[in-house]
This record gives C-alpha cells, sequence and structure tokens, in this order.
C-alpha cells in the first residue's frame, strides 16, 4: 500500500473579522508501502489536520489523498487511526473496545470474542480484559486503543501524538511496545508526533514541516537497524538535524 | 439505613404526637400521627369512598403515570438524541420546546378534558407533558457533552450514522437521560395528584381519595393519603437509581 498525498490544501474559517486561516498550502507527499514514517514540525503547523484529512474524518479544500492511486474521501476500513486521548469508550470493557470494529464490520459474537481475547493476549493485556478504561492507567488504555485498531488489518495505521500525554518512562515503553508490534506486520505507520527523539527512535523516515501552512521542509531517512540506542552518534546528528530545521521556523 | 439519619424525623413525630395529645393541636385542623396511622389502615382496609380500597387508588394512579411516562420516554430519549446530533433540528425545534415548556403541565388540564375527556387518555397526557420535557432535554444536553473524539474514533473503525448513536451518542448520554428521568418521574407523579382533583371517570386514584377524604372531613384520611404519595415517590425514585447504578455500571469510579 502506498499512500500519496496530492496538493492538499485547507484552510479554516477566520474567527471573527480576520482572513480565514491557512493550515495546509499544497502539501504533497509520498509514504512507501511497510515504512514507518514520522511527521513532526512546529506545533500548531497542521500536522493532526493533514492526519484527518487522510484519515477521512475532515475533506481537504483542495487536493487528494491516494491510496495505490484510489482517491479517499472518507473513513475506510484500509485506514485506522489511534488518537492522543485514547477515545476508549467508557462504557465499554477493555475486550468491549477491542471488539468495536469487529462489531461493526458484523462479525459473530463469539467469534469476535475469540479474536479480542487472542489480541488481548498478545499485547499482554489478557488479565485486563474486563476492566473499564478508567480503571486503566494512561499507557494501558493507549495499548487497549491500538489494539482495537490493529486487529481490523488496516493497512495504514496514522497516529495522532499518541503517546503525547505519557510520562516518559511510559512513553519509552510504548515506543518499543509499538515497534514489537509493529515488527510482525506490513503496515505502513504515519506517526504525528513534536517529540524528536521519539520521531528519531521509531521511523524509517521523518517529514519535518514548515510553519503554518505546512509544507515538507525535508524528508530524511534513518537506516539505523532497530533496536535502536536512543544515545548513538548517528540518532545524535538526526536530531540536530531536525531541530536546526524546526528552529529555523520559530517566529519568535 | 443509619439510624442516626432519622433522629430528626423521628423526633418531630414525638414532638407532634405530643402536643395533638396536649390539645394543642386541634384534630379537625391536624390530626396526631397515631390518628394517621390509623387513617392509613382504615383506607386499607375498608377504603375511601368505602370500598374502594387504598391499595386500588395507588394501582390506577401508578398506572396512569406509568403510561404518560412511557410515553415520555419512547418519544422524549429518540428526540433528544436526534436533537442532540443534528444542529439544524435543534435551531428548528428549540424554540418550539422553549415555549411550551414553561406552561406547567396543570394549565394544560382544561384543554386535555376538551381533547381527550375526563378519564385515563386526559390524565396520561398531563403526566406526559411534566415528564416529556426534562427528559427531552437532558438527553439532548447528553448527547453534546459526549466527546468529539469518541465519535471520530469509531467513524475511523467503521460506524455507520446509526451505529455513531446506538454505539456512542446513545451509551454516551445515558447518564444524562437517567438525570432526565429521575426529574421526570418526579414532575410527573406530582402532576399526577394534582389532575385526579380535577376528575377521574373509574373512581380511582390517590389523588381522587384524597379530595374524596376532604368532602366528608376525614383530615386523617388526607394526611395518610399524602404519605402514600411522598413514600412511594421515594420509592419510585429509589429504583430508578438502582436501575442507573445497574446500566451506569463506568461512571462508579468516576472520570470518563
Amino acid at each position: 500500500m502506498t499512500l500519496r498525498v496530492e496538493n492538499l490544501t485547507k484552510s479554516y474559517p477566520a474567527q471573527g473579522e480576520g482572513d480565514a486561516v491557512p493550515v495546509l498550502a499544497g502539501l504533497e507527499a509520498t509514504v512507501g508501502q511497510g515504512r514507518f514514517v514520522s511527521l513532526i514540525g512546529p506545533s500548531g503547523c497542521g500536522k493532526t489536520t493533514l492526519l484527518r484529512i487522510i484519515a477521512g474524518l475532515e475533506p481537504a479544500d483542495q487536493g487528494r489523498v491516494l491510496l495505490d492511486g484510489q482517491a479517499m474521501t472518507k473513513p475506510s476500513a484500509r485506514v485506522g487511526m489511534v488518537f492522543q486521548q485514547y477515545a476508549l469508550l467508557p462504557w465499554r470493557t477493555c475486550l468491549g473496545n477491542v471488539e468495536l470494529g469487529l462489531e461493526m464490520a458484523g462479525r459473530g459474537a463469539a467469534q469476535r470474542r475469540q479474536e479480542a481475547r487472542a489480541y488481548l493476549d498478545a499485547f499482554g493485556l489478557a488479565e485486563f480484559a474486563g476492566r473499564y478504561p478508567h480503571q486503566l492507567s494512561g499507557g494501558m488504555q493507549q495499548r487497549v486503543a491500538i489494539a482495537r485498531t490493529l486487529i481490523l488489518g488496516p493497512e495504514l495505521v496514522l497516529m495522532d501524538e499518541p503517546f503525547g500525554s505519557l510520562d516518559s518512562q511510559t512513553r519509552n515503553a510504548l515506543q518499543e511496545f509499538l515497534l514489537k508490534v509493529w515488527s510482525g506486520r506490513g503496515d505502513t505507520i504515519v506517526f504525528v508526533t513534536h517529540n524528536v527523539d521519539e520521531a528519531v527512535f521509531l521511523s524509517d523516515e521523518v517529514l519535518v514541516l514548515s510553519a503554518r501552512p505546512a509544507r515538507v521542509l525535508k524528508r530524511l531517512l534513518i537506516d539505523e537497524p532497530r533496536p535502536r540506542d536512543r544515545t548513538s552518534q548517528a540518532s545524535n546528528a538526526v536530531r540536530r538535524e531536525i531541530l536546526d530545521l524546526l528552529s529555523s521556523q520559530r517566529e519568535i | 439505613m443509619k439510624l442516626a439519619r432519622w433522629w430528626l424525623p423521628l423526633a418531630l413525630l414525638l414532638i407532634w404526637q405530643g402536643l395533638s395529645m396536649a390539645g394543642v393541636l386541634p384534630a379537625y385542623k391536624l390530626p396526631s400521627p397515631w390518628a394517621v396511622i390509623q387513617g392509613f389502615g382504615e383506607l386499607a382496609v375498608k377504603g375511601m369512598p368505602p370500598g374502594q380500597l387504598l391499595q386500588w387508588h395507588l394501582l390506577y394512579s401508578l398506572l396512569r403515570v406509568g403510561i404518560g411516562f412511557l410515553a415520555a420516554a419512547l418519544i422524549g430519549v429518540p428526540l433528544g438524541l436526534a436533537l442532540g446530533a443534528f444542529a439544524p433540528l435543534r435551531g428548528a425545534i428549540n424554540p418550539i420546546i422553549e415555549v411550551l415548556r414553561p406552561v406547567p403541565p396543570l394549565a394544560w388540564i382544561p384543554i386535555a378534558i376538551l381533547w381527550f375527556g375526563i378519564g385515563l387518555p386526559s390524565a396520561g397526557f398531563i403526566i406526559f407533558l411534566g415528564a416529556f420535557f426534562p427528559i427531552v432535554l437532558n438527553t439532548t444536553a447528553g448527547v453534546l457533552e459526549v466527546n468529539p473524539v469518541l465519535v471520530e474514533a469509531v467513524r475511523t473503525l467503521g460506524a455507520g450514522r446509526r451505529e455513531i448513536v446506538s454505539k456512542v451518542l446513545l451509551p454516551g448520554s445515558l447518564p444524562n437521560i437517567f438525570v432526565g428521568v429521575r426529574v421526570g418521574l418526579g414532575i410527573g407523579w406530582m402532576t399526577l395528584v394534582a389532575a385526579e382533583f380535577t376528575g377521574v371517570r373509574s373512581g380511582y386514584g390517590l389523588g381522587y381519595m384524597i379530595m374524596t377524604a376532604r368532602d366528608i372531613q376525614r383530615p386523617d384520611e388526607i394526611i395518610a393519603g399524602m404519605a402514600v404519595i411522598g413514600l412511594v415517590g421515594l420509592g419510585i425514585d429509589w429504583l430508578v437509581r438502582l436501575a442507573q447504578r445497574r446500566l451506569v455500571p463506568w461512571r462508579d469510579g468516576g472520570g470518563a
């Protein structure tokens, strides 16, 4: 599966009197099959908007999102999304949340329960199957949310700062968890973050975006084999390059 | 139930009893608690009017409330969901609701009698009006409180319009729906008795029973009837809260 984003343009209506705010202006990007690609950019640059348009949650003013050449305009089973706030349904147990997508795909009750249990098992969450989200830590909730998305077998997984509200220990653990889960699959991942270390640790490539309206400033390839050493020289060099690019975008 | 919570009401009852026995409170205006209890027994055994027992009055009243409330819930919850989900509909219908809502249900009695005559449909309609608005308004508020991210999440998981309603908006607004149900039932119950004051065709109903007791100067039975209304209202609220704890278990730990 190849993702191609062509000439994406989007602006939001002005608050009050001012002009409309352009968020994306002719953004172009290509993400190859099975790649782990991070989007990083100054805060408020339109990363999340881009992701939402790719997910089909929001229309673009102009331009197209192509999956293997096919234009996407609404949410699709081929594309999954993981949210920063986990977005688990609070009235469903972990098991019930993981079953959710299967349920809507019309899978029978016994079968989807079995599949969901197998997933929770594989994700090390078996003992939490009957718990409600509020009874779990943020890290656990996000694992459940990732299981809920991946169980549907999407070809493209969009992640919107999924570890953004976790403390740094948990964040590191979840990064390693995500890589472990992903290594056994062929999914393509587009990962939005504003954390440079995270992008460098996880990705095959990092797209550095400009300040609003967003365009791709630079595409950096990271060839270092995994598991990576967070403190290696190569990692540091990439980090420095990204940080320089980002500071060039700062307005103050 | 802790005894400590009940010492004040019990003490007041004792004082009341004492004042009655001392002759300070005239029995023809305010009978003693003991006389009320005896009146209650008489209502249950002999009935008021004679032969029409308290149990049957209560049953008829509950039936009227049940029908009116059920209709209010069956129409109010879906309407509230629709109003919460579709802003244009909300804009169109809200003004109508805002005008009708402040009209007290009892003010509808004359027109209800004109439309439905005296009897069950009329009483049901009045109770319907009392329960309907709190249910609609709270359901709408509940939908508006549902975190929009949840809707987006289920859309990316393959939900269509119908599933967004059934799997997110309905369960998400359930806590508020319960608030509406509790308020609606409370108002419905209060309204009912007043509606029965104005007439019932069957000859049964707590309000009717109380008015009959007044006609023949039985303050003990009037107050016994009022106590039944209060206690049954309390019981209904208790049942709703019980159902709420069952159906909204995720609220137990707070946070959502």
